[in-house]
């Protein structure tokens, strides 16, 4: 069983989506899905109040969302299975804590996407907001698991606290991307704010179309030049997820040590050509 | 009683091959260039010809095009066999450190699917970064990278095994040593043609056949009297009369199919002038379960 849901713009509340999820409510029939309750303000709604609830002929598991949805926030949190595909933009906290499945969003997306992800797959074929895949406030780890691709820039403080896992951005990044990260990838193909991998202790952070020199901080030393095989396989893989602005070849990297400020043992890797 | 079948003049005796299951795994290097890849396999792969005196069984070298390897760069297969995937993984972790990671440029890969039952080699090997050593994990498979003079050795952590069979032969019969010599070359060049099978002898040939157990009880194997010329009359023999000569080749393989078809293929080949007989070495069925009968694999892989 699948599932369409088409936004009827019809409150400029904001509106809890967290149950917008493929697993659970694509199984339901139109009609039981359109008797779901969502949050909204201090309230409660049908999600027919709100969406155009009909079938879908597409693959068990998928949960088809159209419209302008970026007052409607958590859409996909924790969701374990199942293919969500968003035509629209969305708010803050799309695919946080989610475990697997993939969600697809032909659009924008808002703050703390794939907050504290631990695995599935995110592909945002428009722009993400600030703290992608970072931890939550107190939290000691952000993103866990699982892939986020952004085909085009993201905000501050991506990957914050990222534990493991893949980010890539087609595009540009904010400032502190990478901000204490733990372990894990996150790539950029475009340039980048100030102070990249500020208090990082392990991880990678790569430019992939070069940034510069001046962006880093001095608690970051340059350790000579290299094409590490390892990127290549990530390389393909993004290629073969749909990805395109890696490209499939490996530039030759300039790579920097650090944060030494805290020890850390990070790498940031800069295209050189 | 052997009912004769003939390939030409060769006559294929009604005996069969008796193998059995070794852990087998298949591993990918790639390097900078092709030939750099190879050296390591080739180093990787020596003194590996036989489980009765060696760590593992491994070969089969073969050049892969670098849209056929996972970093893209020139590389090439090896096929490893061992009698458990203890064994195995014990080997490989010796033999990818002290003969792959030391060799300039190289990477080494996993080259089956992970399946249940991987054995763990570049887990191991990331010890040797001192802690400088780096973790990727992708669609959970994970790279070692550790830091070495020219900057990296990336090593997979896990590698997928399989039950492949080892112990698939033909035996060469014949009076003139050279033309035997020859047709056993043909066959290996023939049989080599069946992608996921090794040949581990020197040159895919083995001029000492073994039997199992010795008078001397420290030894697991000792010279196959009953294939030996030169003691006939001694012992009970094998050989018929005018056969001075004897050649073995051994086939393992990832698949008792792959070792079935690769024997037909060398069965064909090794049928030439100065060949007068072709069969297989076995033990009466007490060593391995698998029984590759030389007139059924010819019937089963036609021309």
């Amino acid at each position: 069983m699948s599932l369409r849901l088409i936004w009827r713009d019809a409150t400029r509340l904001p509106v809890d989506g967290g149950r917008l999820r493929p697993d659970g409510l694509a199984d339901l029939a139109p009609a039981e899905a359109a008797a779901v309750r969502l949050p909204v303000g201090n309230g409660e709604v049908s999600l027919g109040d709100l969406f155009a609830v009909s079938g879908l002929d597409a693959p068990p598991g998928t949960l088809r969302i159209e419209g302008d949805l970026r007052g409607v926030a958590r859409v996909g949190q924790g969701m374990g299975s199942g293919h969500l595909i968003v035509s629209g933009n969305l708010g803050s906290d799309v695919g946080s804590e989610m475990t697997g499945g993939r969600i697809d969003v032909y659009g924008n997306v808002g703050p703390w996407a794939a907050a504290e992800m631990r695995g599935g797959l995110i592909h945002v074929h428009g722009h993400a907001g600030d703290r992608l895949g970072s931890a939550r406030p107190g939290s000691r780890l952000g993103m866990r698991d699982g892939i986020v691709l952004v085909d085009g820039d993201a905000g501050a403080c991506v990957g914050q606290s990222m534990r493991r896992g893949l980010i890539a951005v087609g595009g540009a990044i904010g400032p502190a991307a990478g901000h204490a990260m733990i372990a894990g990838s996150l790539f950029v193909f475009g340039s980048a704010g100030m102070h990249p991998g500020l208090g990082m202790r392990r991880g990678t952070l790569l430019f992939g179309t070069g940034i510069d020199p001046a962006l880093l901080l001095p608690t970051f030393v340059p350790s000579g030049h290299d094409r590490p095989p390892f990127l290549a396989v990530y390389l393909r893989e993004l290629a073969a997820l749909g990805f395109k602005p890696a490209g499939r070849r490996t530039p030759r990297l300039r790579r920097y040590n650090g944060d030494l400020s805290i020890g850390g043992q990070g790498e940031i890797l800069v295209a050189v050509e | 009683m052997n009912t004769p079948r003939k390939l030409g003049e060769t006559i294929v005796l009604d005996s069969f091959a008796e193998a059995f299951p070794m852990a087998a795994a298949r591993l990918v290097i790639t390097a900078d260039s092709v030939r750099w890849a190879e050296t390591a396999a080739r180093v990787m792969t020596g003194y590996a010809t036989s489980v009765i005196g060696c760590d593992l069984e491994a070969g089969a070298i073969e050049r892969l095009e670098p849209d056929a390897t996972p970093d893209g760069r020139p590389g090439v297969s090896v096929l490893a066999f061992a009698f458990s995937r203890g064994a195995l993984e014990k080997a490989l972790v010796n033999r990818v450190g002290q003969c792959v990671m030391t060799c300039p440029t190289t990477a080494v890969y996993n080259g089956l699917p992970l399946g249940d039952q991987p054995i763990n080699v570049g887990g191991r090997l990331r010890y040797f970064g001192d802690g400088y050593q780096i973790s990727k994990r992708l669609h959970g498979r994970r790279y070692w990278r550790i830091p070495v003079m020219d900057g990296e050795f990336t090593c997979e952590e896990c590698f997928g095994t399989t039950r492949g069979v080892a112990g698939g032969n033909l035996l060469l019969l014949g009076s003139d040593r050279a033309a035997l010599l020859a047709a056993a070359e043909a066959a290996v060049f023939a049989a080599r043609l069946v992608p996921g099978v090794l040949l581990p002898f020197p040159g895919g040939v083995a001029r000492s056949g073994s039997k199992v157990g010795s008078k001397y009880r420290s030894l697991r194997a000792s010279t196959n009297t009953a294939y030996a010329p030169t003691l006939r009359g001694l012992v009970p023999s094998e050989l018929p009369e005018g056969v001075d000569c004897v050649y073995e080749i051994v086939i393992d393989g990832l698949t008792l199919e792959a070792v079935e078809r690769a024997t037909a293929l060398g069965l064909r080949a090794a049928a030439q002038p100065g060949v007068a007989y072709l069969s297989a070495g076995n033990y009466g069925g007490r060593l391995g379960p698998y029984h590759i009968r030389l007139h059924d694999v010819l019937n089963r892989f036609p021309e």
